[in-house]
């Protein structure tokens, strides 16, 4: 009886403890009913800075209209090789599920033998999510804006270059582009164009206000290209035709301080009115002065 | 003050409304008390709850308590006017009835904008109206002119009191108590009739009606001016203030007349509300109601002659879903005061009385059909589901409160008459003066 | 043309759908479509608003408080400051008529944003119809920021004020509830509290006229142009839950106005497409222009898809009145 125990319980009690175990996984890892998308991009921006950004975002498998950010979940970024990987830096997911680095324009990166750079991003994994991996493949480009008035026309140059191994500089083709200007809310495209030999050369619009003090920002993107990914450059001039609006007037029925002469009215009324009442007023005292005064001669007699 | 045996007479006439309270009057003060009562706690039901008990809703903002706003604010500049017209008129008659118009005045100008702070969402923050007041908003002028016509009237009622304040304090046989006579004392401000004092308290009588003439049309005109100056169809309308004057005086004489007939009535003094007095009133009250239907007139047939697509939406409003008050107002209480004051066989003091009351509640009918249905019809069109959102219609708060109003109204003018007698002794005085004076001319 | 404008917008709900906006592409200004945020809510989620979930990496979902889009108190705007108004801007906003189906995206965005009850809408969707032969059409009526508004000029203390830069704000702490303001608008934007509601009460953000929040018991409210968006360069509610980006919004001073998808020189617009403003014979020179139901991208009876006690709202047009004579609906 004793032995038959003995023998068994090992057994019961590993069943037991991987049950145990088993529930307590199923009740935590709520992961498991959610596809993980995760998503990687990059931008070059006007200052040349790198700015790299994967969005991890979890959607409900049964209610795809639900989805939910991943928290706090370590990416690193990589500059792969083929020998290793080079670690840009690492970020967190913030409460959007967005983590990204910026890095610094004065980088060199190492590029593979066709002279892309092979960016990736990776998610560790952890015990309930898989590990994520994405790779993209950019071709450095160097890409000025200029705006110079030329025979008093202003005009926007947009020049894109590539600089290979040897630093030398090589005029791009074949890009398309858009040039944009900046505004409040969001940048207004103003035209859409194709760098040809490494330059592009657009006629700025004359009737452009830009800010209070005449000044536009010009945008130049190019867009999800194929080799270079994503590039912005901006400048400014004070190309702007903005003309001073003049102040909402004041003394109007509708600003703090009324139109003038409802003063001047309302006073003459109030002002009318209110010294007759204070006049009749003085007239009752006198009345009373005269009555206390007769009464006082009427009493001495009584 | 002197008093010669005719004021004594007259005191003593009058001293039983001075110094006792009959078992029906003070019946009717504990009725008139319950009702207030009632609205009391109307309004503490609207203060706590908010006001969503009342029928307002969004898009008919204004109700019943700006409809008897003005209603009672007509009344009071329509007594100011009267009353102040009647000063600078030399007939004997007036004096019975100054008295009574010059109460009416003070009290409607009391309970009328006690109905417009139940209109106010927040009645903690009613100072900010004097820490930060905009002089552009129509509403500024109409605080400035109540709160001015208010103190106006009331130093125009007191000194038409003064003289007889000082019979009743220099009266030794009437039996009131010590307090009474200590205020008598107090606000008779030492008058003695000299003749000095006599002619000063003329002179500024004399100043204060015909200021108190002009407050009224300001007055009131401002008040239609919070309505004629917005954009709403039916409000936008440039004849919109001298209407309000003339509706408010036609309001006003039939408050009289109906005030007229009751303290004749309850007080027994047919001895000096005469029959002249109802018919000159009636006389007047009918002026007023052609004025008044001519006015009406006026403005329901231009709008509906030229048919412009918002005012045909109003008239449209008007002539469906407020068909019957439509007739009632601006038919019935115009063409049956009309009818009944225009030939001398119907001019008696009951029929005057019965005109004169049709008129009332006519008026407040048309002040009702004036607000509510332009709110129901706006430019852009309601769309909405909420019947309450949709149509107007007042709960038991606000009649509560309307019929409180009134209550406190009727009690005042009761407790007043107690304090002082309803017809001027002074004014009794005079009038035999003149009349003697006349007479012996003659 | 209209079916460029079909796959653009067809494009832009599929963006909508899949939620993967990311800061890429507002940084190269191509489109400033929803973070996941507003998606969530424009996507009709039961979730309170309070309440964010996130999934952790041990595979959790938590609850935290949603993060206030408006960052209080960091940036919060008091009541005498925001008298003055964002200098230099004068806010415009272009409804396109053409476009509108009756999603009622707008109305949800702004009640959302606003802590609204579902029946208090600041953005209205109305059904018009001109006259008898005319087709009627879905109108957004949000509050027109008129240039010459009778509702500032009538009120007694000075509650509601115009701005420099166009916008009409309410401060909720000044007015007095006397109700004139919503007599006097003849568009009839503007409502009132009538009574406490517990959300009044909530003291999670100080009160600032630029967001409406929270509401306060026997004053008046309306719709804002969401000032704490605009100094944080974002689109106003009802602009940004737009699905088919009917609501443009900017700066007149700049001319440029944007739904979030395409930006367009705000003259150019109103001429090539003869924008309008309601009631313009009124003289109150409001700020909301309409371009007119031409071309229009859907037919009316898209907009039928909604509660029927919304329908109901809308028995007295003229062609609703024919459809159930007809008995079609």
């Amino acid at each position: 009886m004793k032995n038959t125990i003995l023998k068994h319980s090992f057994t019961a009690s590993m069943l037991v403890l991987f049950l145990i175990s088993f529930t307590s996984f199923g009740q935590e890892n709520e992961a498991k009913n959610f596809k993980m998308l995760y998503k990687f991009n990059t931008v070059k921006q006007a200052d040349n800075t790198r700015f790299l950004e994967v969005s991890f975002i979890a959607r409900n498998k049964k209610n795809k209209k639900d989805k939910v950010p991943v928290f706090d979940a370590e990416i690193q970024f990589y500059n792969t090789t083929d020998d290793e990987d080079i670690l840009l830096g690492t970020a967190k997911t913030d409460d959007t599920g967005f983590a990204s680095i910026t890095m610094p324009a004065s980088h060199e990166y190492v590029l593979d033998a066709d002279g892309y750079i092979n960016l990736s991003a990776k998610f560790k994994g952890s015990k309930q999510i898989k590990r994520k991996s994405k790779s993209i493949q950019v071709k450095d480009i160097f890409m000025e804006l200029d705006l110079k008035e030329i025979d008093s026309v202003r005009t926007v140059i947009v020049t894109a270059f590539t600089i290979d191994s040897l630093g030398v500089k090589n005029k791009a083709d074949n890009i398309d582009i858009f040039i944009s200007v900046g505004a409040m809310i969001s940048n207004m495209k103003l035209e859409e164009a194709t760098i040809e030999n490494g330059t592009y050369a657009y006629e700025f619009p004359t009737d452009i206000p830009g800010n209070v003090d005449r000044n536009i920002d010009v945008y130049t993107t190019i867009d999800d290209h194929d080799d270079y990914g994503t590039v912005v450059q901006k400048n400014n001039a004070t190309w702007g035709v903005y003309t001073v609006k003049e102040k909402n007037a004041d003394n109007t029925l509708w600003s703090s301080l009324a139109p003038l002469w409802m003063y001047v009215v309302l006073g003459i009324l109030l002002g009318g009115i209110w010294i007759n009442f204070i006049f009749t007023l003085l007239e009752l005292k006198k009345i009373k002065k005269e009555g206390l005064l007769i009464e006082a001669e009427n009493n001495p007699e009584n | 003050m002197i008093l010669n045996n005719r004021h004594k007479e007259l005191v003593k006439e009058f001293s039983p409304m001075l110094e006792s309270t009959s078992k029906l009057a003070k019946i009717w003060m504990g009725f008139l008390v319950a009702v207030l009562l009632v609205g009391f706690y109307a309004f503490i039901v609207q203060v706590s709850q908010g006001h969503g008990v009342t029928g307002m809703r969004d898009n008919v903002v204004w109700g019943v308590f700006i409809i008897n706003f003005i209603f009672f604010v007509g009344i009071s500049y329509s007594g100011a006017f009267i009353g102040g017209v009647l000063h600078f008129i030399d007939a004997p008659w007036k004096h019975s009835v100054t008295r009574i118009i010059e109460i009416i005045t003070v009290l409607s100008l009391i309970v009328g904008p006690i109905f417009i702070l139940l209109c106010i969402g927040r009645l903690d923050r009613l100072h900010y109206l004097f820490m930060y007041p905009r002089i552009q908003s129509p509403i500024t002028w109409d605080i400035i002119a109540i709160m001015t016509d208010l103190v106006g009237c009331f130093i125009y009622l007191y000194l038409t009191f003064i003289p007889d304040l000082a019979i009743l304090r220099d009266s030794d046989d009437l039996k009131i108590a010590p307090w009474r006579k200590k205020l008598y004392t107090f606000l008779a401000i030492g008058y003695q009739d000299t003749d000095e004092q006599r002619a000063r308290l003329h002179k500024i009588t004399k100043t204060m009606s015909a200021m108190i003439i002009a407050l009224a049309i300001v007055a009131y005109t401002v008040l239609a001016w919070i309505f004629s100056l917005t954009l709403q169809p039916g409000w936008n309308s440039s004849i919109f203030a001298p209407y309000f004057i003339i509706a408010g005086l036609y309001s006003g004489m039939g408050i009289i007349i109906i005030c007229m007939y009751l303290v004749r009535r309850i007080f027994k003094l047919e001895n000096y509300l005469k029959t002249i007095h109802f018919t000159v009133a009636g006389f007047v009250l009918l002026v007023l109601s052609m004025l008044f239907g001519y006015f009406t007139f006026s403005e329901y047939f231009a709008r509906w002659f030229s048919h412009k697509t918002h005012d045909q939406a109003l008239l449209d409003t008007l002539f469906t879903r407020y068909f019957w008050e439509f007739i009632f107002a601006n038919y019935i209480g115009v063409l049956v005061p009309f009818g009944i004051l225009f030939f001398k066989k119907f001019r008696n003091i009951k029929s005057i009385t019965i005109a004169a009351v049709i008129a009332v509640v006519g008026l407040w009918v048309n002040r009702y059909l004036m607000v509510v249905p332009t709110l129901e019809t706006p430019y852009l069109p309601i769309q909405d589901t909420r019947e309450a959102f949709v149509h107007y219609s007042a709960t038991w708060v606000e009649y509560a409160l309307s019929f409180a109003g009134i209550a406190l109204f009727c009690l005042l003018f009761t407790v007043i008459v107690k304090f002082v007698p309803v017809i001027p002794i002074s004014g009794i005085i005079d009038s035999e003066k003149k009349t003697t004076t006349t007479t012996n001319d003659q | 043309m209209e079916d460029n404008k079909k796959d653009k917008n067809t494009n832009r709900r599929n963006f909508l759908k899949l939620g993967l906006m990311s800061s890429v592409t507002a940084i190269a200004g191509t489109s400033l479509v929803s973070s996941l945020a507003s998606e969530e809510e424009a996507s009709g989620h039961s979730h309170p608003a309070e309440k964010m979930r996130l999934l952790t990496t041990d595979g959790t979902i938590v609850e935290v408080d949603a993060k206030n889009i408006n960052k209080y108190p960091e940036a919060h705007i008091t009541a005498d400051e925001s008298r003055k108004g964002i200098p230099n801007k004068h806010f415009v906003m272009v409804i396109d008529l053409a476009r509108c189906k009756n999603a009622r995206k707008c109305v949800e965005g702004c009640q959302k944003a606003h802590k609204l009850d579902t029946n208090e809408e600041f953005m209205k969707v109305q059904l018009m119809q001109d006259n008898e032969e005319a087709s009627p059409y879905w109108l957004p009526k949000p509050c027109m920021h008129c240039d010459q508004p009778p509702c500032v000029t009538v009120c007694p203390t000075g509650a509601t004020f115009k701005r420099e830069d166009g916008i009409v704000l309410i401060d909720n702490d000044r007015c007095i509830g006397c109700k004139f303001c919503v007599t006097s608008c003849p568009y009839s934007a503007r409502q009132f509290n009538w009574g406490h509601k517990d959300k009044f009460d909530d003291k999670s953000q100080p009160y600032s006229p630029e967001t409406s929040i929270p509401a306060a018991e026997g004053t008046v409210m309306k719709c804002d142009f969401c000032p704490d968006m605009l100094r944080q360069g974002k689109l106003p509610h009802c602009a940004s839950s737009c699905p088919m980006g009917v609501i443009y919004f900017g700066d007149k001073n700049e001319d440029i106005v944007t739904n979030g998808d395409e930006t367009v020189r705000f003259s150019e617009l109103i001429k090539e497409r003869g924008g309008y403003r309601h009631l313009e014979h009124l003289g109150t020179k409001p700020n909301v222009y309409y371009l007119p139901a031409v071309d229009r991208q859907f037919p009316l009876e898209r907009g039928f898809n909604v509660d029927e006690e919304i329908m109901d709202r809308y028995k007295d047009v003229p062609y609703i009145k024919d459809l159930k004579k007809q008995g079609k609906l």
